[in-house]
């Protein structure tokens, strides 16, 4: 009687110290991890280049999101002298900073509005790029046998399209509009995501700490989950970021050939608009520009910042 | 595995791509209901859609279609275009050559300069020369084809007027076939602009890829061995770092030509050259559905063989790959 | 005169927590067809003094100070021209793992005949022919030259590293622990055919390793290191007989001996010093069982103890620490018993 009496005060005492202890660890782990992020943090900042890029970008998601605050007219309004003439192809002016089109839109307030129509291509495709690349690739490599091989000859397939004409296929029998680029592009982006990450999955499933969370009976969810997600991310984030400036790119390209919602104007309309309205012939040189200017920067200030996530992804490139 | 097995196991695995993309295809173009529906114009009677559903052998089962798709493929017939009233074939070939002479030199010059630059980037890790490298090589990928290949038609056509601004010939130069083409000057002075819009972007990728391969190298014991040899540091980066380096440049080829080759539709357009890609987007806004599909097939199987090639430099360059 | 001699060597890393000083103050000399061993434990600087020989440091190390003479040429200030002269055909160097010392892409042929060709103005097929009896002559068959290196065994490897090394016949060879990736009975093979063919073609050698035991086979001469700094050298048979420093005592019973005897074997529990704050005291002196008070304010310097035995250490000056060893480390307990 006695001795179960202490057997329990005994079991319940252990049990109240494993609590406190697992709360201790747990507050550890969790300090642990802030301090993590600080470090890829510190790295990502300490590349100038990623610096300049986290500033750019910066300035456009402003200029997106208060869009219709900084832009003075709507972007396919018409813009009329006192007359009610239509003001085409007027030069740069104080009232029309980068001039009008040659259907006498603002330029300026279409390449601010085109902001939005970029960002969200970018983000979304990132997005789903991430998600689908790392799901796949988390899958193939760790499941290994007939999943892996089906997952890798998906990506054979993904690889062996050619990327704009299966954009334009798909865009045309979908329809045209945002979403359905943002697929198209992302049914072909997710491949590299996919076999970058299975391939560090194969390494790490070597590791001790897999192999000692499976013999200590982890189900592959929790594996996956607490084990192998938290080491690829750095890999995935890398890939998804890529795939901002891809998505970017590719939706201006789809415009320009015309696919896209004539609605939204975008940076890619807006030259398609320059190119067949002459803006060249009649040497609309404000008109040219500024969309083209305004791609490349943005894309510039995604690749920027992957260089610097690139160091925490691989740490040879890091100057000591 | 030896050589003769792992060519013949890749040759085997291209084709079965090939023929998966094409059936994605034939029921991509099938999921939105009647192919036709897609083609037709306002003009069109019902007589006309009549027929073009026959020319499809649309009223045929499914998998009869897919057969006869299939066998299409195989014999390279894909049927009478719509707008050119004459076989398909010979007028997608003559454009995928074209697309040829354009993409080739495009990606050969970026690969080379590109892969040459990293080289140099990695070496000078550090200096200013670095940074500028670096710099230039993420403005080369940030800036849209289509659109330095404008900025270059304003420049170089329009305010210069040293290039001609469009097509693949002067108007008043025949095209007597694509080996007479390439002893004509004037085929080279049209193709100097796209060239270059083209070879601008692609070079940015190599770039970036062999510095960082160059860096990840650069740490191996054998390059300390190499330098104790006493070899110059230009026969170390070169015969040494750059040859282990460029082995993932290889792989990145065989994606950048697929990725080129797919966005050629771009400088095509801009130049208005006779390329497969503005054939495929022409078709499309004409409803020549026959033109646009082998368009896009006869890209993907150029993408592919490209991959298989690359995946063959891989193998010969890499004498690791051979032993497995 | 001795065919090296390193004097007042002081090498630094610049990290962005600031700079390491991983090699401070250190000098020895090694004469023709000496063999010289280096030791001491991971991180104390000693590969560093082995790469700074042949100017191999990365681009964030550099010599400080001191310089660094081979048969009259100052290696630390002469121009890159000599230098590579210098390389590979006066001195030549076997890396730590055969694993990634031999470029994966070329066959072993290939890259002992780049050395050949580097240095001698030979036909190809006359330096393919030398790589083949050198290769032959480490013990591997004549038609290894034609294999890469992942067709050989960590073993074979470094045997064809060892038949790139002696291609020039070098008057000095050196090797970063040459043995470390490889097992035992192939680190056996390995040392002796190093031993050998060190005496064949006459040159000299000088190994560095955290092995005492592979100094006691293959040197004549040994200096030990100790968190940058040299703390003895000397003759192998004084050093390893009569150690006048506590560091090297501890390290010569740290392994077992080689007839087996039954010494006890200890650890030495504790961290090397932290390169980046360097103590301004003895830099053993956490670690030492001996300590005395002087040790914790001063630096002890290389002072003669024999002929040609030198030490770092004041309680040496005037103990026998040999005699006293089992009353110390009882004593203090500082030192572990196994």
């Amino acid at each position: 009687m006695e001795s179960t009496m202490i057997g329990t005060k005994t079991i319940n005492g252990y049990i109240k110290r494993l609590r406190s202890l697992d709360r201790e660890s747990l507050q550890q782990d969790i300090e642990l991890r802030v301090e993590k992020a600080r470090d890829v943090f510190e790295i990502i900042v300490a590349n100038d280049l990623a610096k300049i890029g986290m500033v750019l970008l910066a300035i456009f998601l402003i200029v997106g999101l208060f869009a219709p605050v900084i832009a003075p007219h709507e972007p396919n309004e018409r813009q009329t002298n006192d007359q009610g003439d239509w003001l085409r192809g007027e030069d740069p002016s104080i009232t029309y900073p980068m001039g009008t089109t040659d259907n006498a839109h603002d330029i300026f307030s279409q390449v601010v509005f085109g902001t939005r129509v970029a960002l969200m291509a970018g983000m979304l495709t990132a997005l789903m790029v991430g998600g689908l690349g790392t799901f796949a690739g988390i899958i193939a490599g760790y499941s290994g046998g007939y999943t892996e091989t089906a997952i890798m000859r998906i990506v054979d397939l993904a690889y062996g399209v050619p990327f704009l004409p299966f954009a334009i296929v798909l865009v045309i029998v979908l329809g045209a509009n945002l979403w359905n680029i943002v697929l198209a592009i992302s049914l072909i982006l997710w491949r590299e995501t996919a076999r970058v990450v299975r391939s560090e999955v194969l390494s790490i499933r070597e590791l001790a700490d897999i192999e000692s969370a499976k013999a200590s009976g982890a189900s592959d969810t929790r594996i996956i989950l607490y084990h192998i997600f938290p080491k690829v991310l750095p890999t995935a984030v890398l890939y998804s970021v890529f795939a901002i400036g891809w998505a970017i790119l590719a939706e201006a390209g789809l415009s320009f050939l015309g696919f896209s919602d004539h609605e939204m104007v975008s940076w890619g309309s807006m030259l398609q608009a320059a190119y067949n309205g002459q803006a060249l012939d009649q040497s609309m040189w404000w008109w040219i520009f500024p969309p083209g200017i305004c791609i490349s920067l943005l894309v510039i200030s995604v690749y920027l910042i992957s260089q610097g996530i690139e160091e925490v992804v691989n740490p040879h490139l890091r100057e000591v | 595995m030896n050589t003769k097995k792992y060519i013949l196991k890749r040759i085997v695995s291209t084709v079965a791509t090939f023929f998966a993309i094409a059936t994605i295809i034939f029921f991509l173009f099938r999921m939105v209901g009647d192919p036709a529906s897609l083609f037709m114009s306002p003009g069109m009677g019902g007589e006309q859609l009549e027929r073009i559903r026959s020319s499809f052998g649309l009223n045929d089962p499914l998998y009869v279609q897919y057969y006869r798709y299939m066998v299409n493929i195989v014999t390279l017939d894909f049927g009478v275009s719509f707008y050119y009233q004459s076989s398909t074939g010979p007028i997608v070939i003559e454009r995928m050559i074209n697309s040829l002479f354009l993409t080739m030199p495009a990606i050969l010059l970026a690969y080379v300069f590109g892969s040459i630059g990293g080289v140099v980037m990695a070496w000078r890790r550090g200096e200013p020369l670095e940074r500028v490298g670096l710099l230039g090589a993420i403005i080369f990928r940030s800036t849209p084809r289509f659109w330095l290949g404008i900025i270059l038609l304003f420049v170089f056509a329009g305010i210069l007027g040293w290039f001609p601004s469009f097509g693949m010939l002067s108007q008043d130069i025949e095209f007597r076939g694509h080996l007479a083409l390439l002893l004509e000057p004037d085929f080279y002075h049209h193709i100097i602009l796209p060239i270059a819009s083209m070879t601008f972007y692609l070079m940015g990728l190599p770039l970036l890829l062999m510095r960082t391969s160059m860096l990840e190298v650069i740490n191996e014991d054998f390059v300390d061995v190499c330098i104790a040899k006493g070899l110059t540091q230009r026969e170390v980066m070169f015969k040494h770092v750059a040859r282990n380096a460029l082995l993932p440049v290889v792989t990145a080829f065989a994606v950048g030509i697929a990725f080129s080759f797919g966005g050629n539709v771009l400088v095509e357009t801009v130049f208005s050259y006779p390329g497969v890609g503005r054939l495929m987007v022409d078709s499309v806004f004409r409803s020549d559905y026959p033109v646009a599909q082998m368009s896009f097939l006869m890209m993907a199987a150029v993408v592919l063989t490209m991959n298989f090639l690359a995946d063959l430099t891989y193998f010969y360059l890499d004498p690791r790959v051979k032993a497995e | 005169m001795s065919l090296l001699e390193v004097k007042n060597l002081d090498i630094e890393y610049q990290t962005k927590k600031g700079s390491i000083k991983a090699a401070n103050d250190v000098s020895f000399s090694i004469d023709q067809n000496e063999k010289f061993g280096l030791v001491g434990e991971s991180g104390c600087g000693k590969s560093t003094i082995a790469k700074s020989l042949l100017r191999l440091l990365p681009d964030n190390g550099a010599v400080t100070n001191g310089s660094i003479m081979f048969d009259g040429t100052d290696l630390v200030s002469t121009d890159e021209k000599t230098l590579r002269d210098i390389r590979w055909d006066e001195i030549s160097f076997i890396t730590q793992s055969a694993m990634n010392a031999l470029d994966p892409v070329y066959t072993i042929g290939n890259q002992i005949v780049e050395a050949i060709q580097t240095h001698e103005n030979v036909s190809k097929k006359n330096a393919r022919n030398r790589a083949g009896d050198l290769v032959e002559l480490v013990g591997l068959e004549r038609e290894r030259i034609d294999s890469y290196p992942h067709q050989l065994s960590g073993g074979m490897r470094q045997r064809a590293m060892i038949a790139m090394a002696l291609a020039l016949n070098p008057r000095l060879i050196i090797a970063d622990e040459p043995t470390t990736a490889l097992d035992v009975i192939t680190q056996d093979h390995i040392l002796e055919e190093i031993n050998t063919l060190t005496d064949t073609i006459n040159s000299s050698l000088f190994i560095i390793t955290h092995d005492i035991s592979v100094v006691a086979e293959t040197c004549d001469k040994v200096g030990v290191m100790y968190g940058g700094e040299l703390v003895e050298v000397g003759p192998i048979e004084e050093v390893f007989v009569n150690p006048q420093h506590p560091y090297t005592l501890g390290l010569l019973n740290a392994f077992p001996t080689i007839e087996g005897g039954e010494d006890e074997l200890i650890t030495m529990p504790g961290q090397p010093p932290d390169l980046q704050d360097p103590p301004q005291n003895c830099s053993f002196y956490e670690r030492c069982p001996y300590r005395e008070e002087r040790c914790a304010h001063a630096d002890p310097e290389l002072t003669r103890r024999s002929d040609s035995q030198y030490a770092a250490c004041f309680v040496s000056e005037e103990r026998d620490i040999g005699a006293e060893y089992e009353s110390v480390v009882d004593k203090e307990e500082v030192w572990l018993k196994l």
